[in-house]
């Protein structure tokens, strides 16, 4: 059991080592003199947007600790001045790293906050997240487990906003080492997972070995030794892939523990071996002490008691710096070989040193272990209180849907009702604009007609009489009235057509008006005397505008008549409505008897045919000398 | 001395019309223009008293043209010259900022005659047109503008039937002159109450 102890120790010891890894460590040659050359630029340029390049390259490069504080000051006063916020950004997140590193936490948030307020003022949520990654370090370490969280969530959720996942995958690497080390093992496990997945979406090696050597110290842990060996495996090939000599070493050192752990000794002993060949190339000796513990353990386990006699006296001669700990590897394993020797005095003596030891370490762990639950409550409160927040934001969600379903269909049931309902009215419409078509195809044949009678028989003789005209040579007096005269009754015609186009169906007492104002002008103009006297009363009816233009021409006509051939000095005209309306137009002229022929006969013809389209009838009351009198009769019945 | 100008787009007519014009020793022809394009900022610089221009014109129609320069040429008289009495627009271009109309079809004489008449403060105004106006008067019963006097009523319900002016002046026993002047007056009044009703249409009273 105290072995089991132990090794879990180890494996903290490799980890927290692993993490100061993550900030690279090995300078190249090459990279040497980039360095001097940048160093030059950042001292000489006079632009300061130059000297920002460089020294941003500069400090990704440079290795030396005490430089990189002050060039990222540097950085920091620099970016500041020129408003390169992100770069300042950088700048803070190093600054603070330092001072964690250092354990300065206390400077270490101080930095990181104000860079953080930054962040939050230029909207930048890639460094937001990086904040929040080691404001969640640097709680942890004050103890302040509900603010890990805090910080943990808040990391999350900027870092896969902006979708930094090898940001997001040391995230989650850091967090899974705070469960690892209150010892919730399965929250530990879980970020390791999430770590993994984040690594395999960035696409990148360097998370992906990280990530896999947590998984896989999370599975040894709750003993899934399979698939740890398979993670480290996976973590190894990575990290020979990428050169990565120490993250290789860690590999190896771990795969060694699953192996022992599994009992297989040899091949534990054979990974040790190379983790140790590995170490001692990159220079490490406090990996290498715990190698070489492991390797007693083996030794030991193999009953290879003089290997772990000589690892004591190793141990004597150079002892750690944490001398607690120096005498509990001696104690435990001068016990343990008192205990093979079945030596019971000396294994007490030893056992009781090693108590000793372990108790000052136990010591600080019950201290530690108050604190881990301490944050234990708290982490369960704060995820109570997410989990009710979730349910609420849940149930919420449910509501909203509901909500939104429920729009949805009642939407969709209107546009359908509208639909059917546009489809109904459209057939309706349909059918009314196929009968308003047929009417109207009857009108454009009627107009058609006026027009070709009317005014295009006036064009046509105006048209023969010029003809003519320019046969002869000569222009008589006569033909050019004639051609003003058909001109102007063409224009009058025409004028007629559009005034019944344009009044469409008209109101009766409106038709009346418009005919008395044409009739009394042209008898105004012929200087006839006449009087024109309109009904008391008009009902309120309106004409079909086809109807309109037959009894005006009748009226009209009439009138015509009794101007060019009546020889009549006073024309009366009356109209009347009652059940019908009448018409009369009544002159003082020359009369005609029963015997009609030539123009009269024609004249009369003309009224038959239009009084019959009213189905009217009409009345002719003359004798030779006695006036002419004209009366029609149009029925109120074909009033619309 | 009557100072004229012309708009019209057949040439023709534009033609005789301007040789009209030129033989009388009383006019005086301004500017001629075949376009309201070309005719504005003539118009609005020589500010002649009677301009006799066309409704149907390719591009701007005579119509626009007197809403656009009426109040740039405030002692001018706009005489529309048409075809066809029954023409719709004849009103519109009555509203807008005519005084009178001319029918292509008018005897030269007439023509003469009419735009002395129209000098002299008298308009044209027919059965249909009358009727419109009353309309007009009816619908816009706001109290922005000057609504008719009970004698210019009466005038129009009288065109309205069909009245020739004699007939009106014969029953209302005044003049004539009288008659053609409160129709001229109407017609001020329409132009005004047209013009605030576009402005009340215009900022949505």
């Amino acid at each position: 059991m105290q072995i089991r102890a132990t090794t879990i120790f180890h494996l903290l010891n490799i980890v927290i080592c692993f993490i100061f890894f993550c900030f690279p460590v090995n300078i190249h040659a090459q990279n040497i003199k980039k360095i001097d050359s940048l160093k030059l630029i950042v001292s000489n340029s006079h632009s300061n947007a130059d000297k920002l390049n460089a020294l941003v390259i500069l400090n990704s490069l440079n290795q030396n600790r005490d430089e990189l504080v002050a060039g990222f000051k540097q950085q920091l006063t620099l970016a500041k001045s020129l408003k390169a916020y992100p770069e300042a950004c950088a700048a803070y997140s190093n600054l603070g790293y330092f001072e964690y590193e250092n354990s300065n936490f206390k400077a270490a948030e101080n930095i990181v906050n104000e860079g953080m307020d930054l962040a939050r003022q230029t909207s930048d949520y890639f460094s937001m997240g990086k904040f929040s990654n080691r404001l969640m370090m640097i709680s942890d370490k004050k103890g302040d487990m509900a603010n890990a969280m805090k910080y943990l969530k808040q990391g999350e959720q900027l870092l896969s906003k902006v979708n930094k996942w090898v940001n997001l995958t040391r995230l989650y690497c850091n967090a899974s080492e705070i469960f690892m080390s209150h010892q919730l093992n399965e929250n530990a496990l879980l970020y390791a997972r999430k770590a993994y997945a984040a690594a395999r979406s960035s696409g990148e090696l360097e998370p992906m070995t990280t990530s896999s050597f947590y998984l896989a110290s999370r599975l040894q842990n709750i003993g899934k030794y399979d698939s740890a060996i398979y993670f480290f495996s996976s973590a190894l090939q990575v990290a020979k892939k990428l050169n990565l000599l120490y993250t290789q070493a860690d590999a190896l050192k771990g795969l060694s523990d699953v192996y022992a752990e599994i009992k297989q000794y040899h091949a534990a002993r054979e990974y040790l071996k190379s983790a140790v060949t590995l170490y001692d190339s990159v220079n490490v000796t406090d990996r290498k002490i715990v190698c070489e513990e492991s390797f007693a353990f083996l030794d030991f386990m193999d009953k290879d008691f003089t290997a772990v006699k000589k690892y004591i006296l190793k141990r004597i001669n150079n002892p750690t710096q944490d001398t607690v700990i120096n005498n509990l590897y001696i104690n435990k394993w001068l016990a343990n070989l008192a205990l093979v020797d079945n030596d019971v005095e000396n294994w007490k003596k030893y056992y009781s040193k090693y108590e000793q030891a372990n108790a000052v370490l136990v010591n600080d762990k019950i201290q530690e272990n108050i604190l881990v639950l301490e944050a234990k409550y708290d982490l369960s409160k704060k995820e109570t209180e997410l989990r009710q927040i979730d349910t609420e934001n849940r149930k919420r969600l449910w509501i909203i849907t509901a909500l939104v379903l429920g729009l949805f269909s009642i939407m969709i049931l209107v546009i359908a009702q509208y639909r059917n309902h546009k489809s109904n009215r459209e057939i309706a419409v349909q059918k009314s604009i196929i009968e308003k078509q047929h009417a109207l195809a009857e009108e454009r044949l009627r107009i058609a007609a006026d027009m070709h009678d009317d005014v295009g028989a006036g064009l046509s003789r105006i048209r023969y009489i010029t003809a003519s005209m320019k046969e002869k040579k000569d222009m008589p007096d006569n033909d050019i009235e004639k051609i003003i005269s058909l001109s102007d009754e063409s224009v009058e015609k025409m004028n007629e057509i559009i005034w019944a186009l344009n009044q469409g169906n008209q109101q009766l007492d409106e038709f009346i008006y418009y005919t008395r104002s044409q009739c009394s002008e042209m008898l105004n103009n012929a200087g006839l005397s006449f009087s024109f006297e309109l009904p008391e009363n008009i009902p309120h009816k309106i004409l079909a505008w086809k109807d309109c233009r037959n009894i005006y021409l009748l009226v009209k006509e009439a009138v015509n008549n009794a101007l060019k051939h009546a020889e009549a000095k006073r024309i009366t005209i009356e109209c009347s409505v009652a059940t019908q309306l009448v018409f009369s137009i009544a002159d003082d002229g020359i009369g005609f008897g029963s015997a009609v022929t030539g123009k009269i006969g024609n004249g009369l013809l003309n009224y038959k045919k239009r009084i019959e389209k009213l189905n009217g009838t009409y009345q002719l009351i003359t004798a030779p000398g006695e006036g002419t009198k004209i009366i029609f009769c149009i029925p109120i019945n074909i009033v619309l | 001395m009557i100072t004229v100008s012309i708009v019209e787009d057949l040439p023709e007519i534009r033609i005789s019309l301007e040789r009209l014009i030129k033989d009388q020793p009383d006019m005086l022809l301004l500017t001629v223009s075949p376009s309201a394009e070309e005719a504005m900022p003539e118009l609005i610089r020589t500010q002649p008293s009677i301009v006799i221009i066309d409704i149907n014109m390719p591009g701007i129609s005579g119509i626009d043209c007197i809403r656009k320069i009426k109040e740039d040429c405030p002692a001018t008289q706009f005489m529309i010259f048409t075809i066809y009495e029954n023409d719709e627009k004849i009103f519109d271009a009555l509203a807008a900022g005519a005084s009178g109309y001319l029918l292509k079809k008018t005897p030269s004489e007439k023509i003469l005659e009419a735009i002395k008449e129209l000098y002299n403060g008298g308009s044209p105004m027919s059965t249909p047109i009358a009727r419109k106006v009353i309309n007009h008067f009816k619908e816009t019963k706001n109290p922005g503008h000057e609504s008719l006097t009970n004698k210019e009523n009466e005038i129009l319900n009288l065109l309205s039937k069909g009245f020739l002016y004699k007939e009106i002046a014969a029953k209302l026993s005044i003049s004539v002159g009288t008659v053609t002047q409160h129709i001229h007056n109407i017609y001020e009044k329409l132009h005004v109450s047209n013009k605030t009703e576009a402005i009340n249409k215009l900022f949505g009273k």
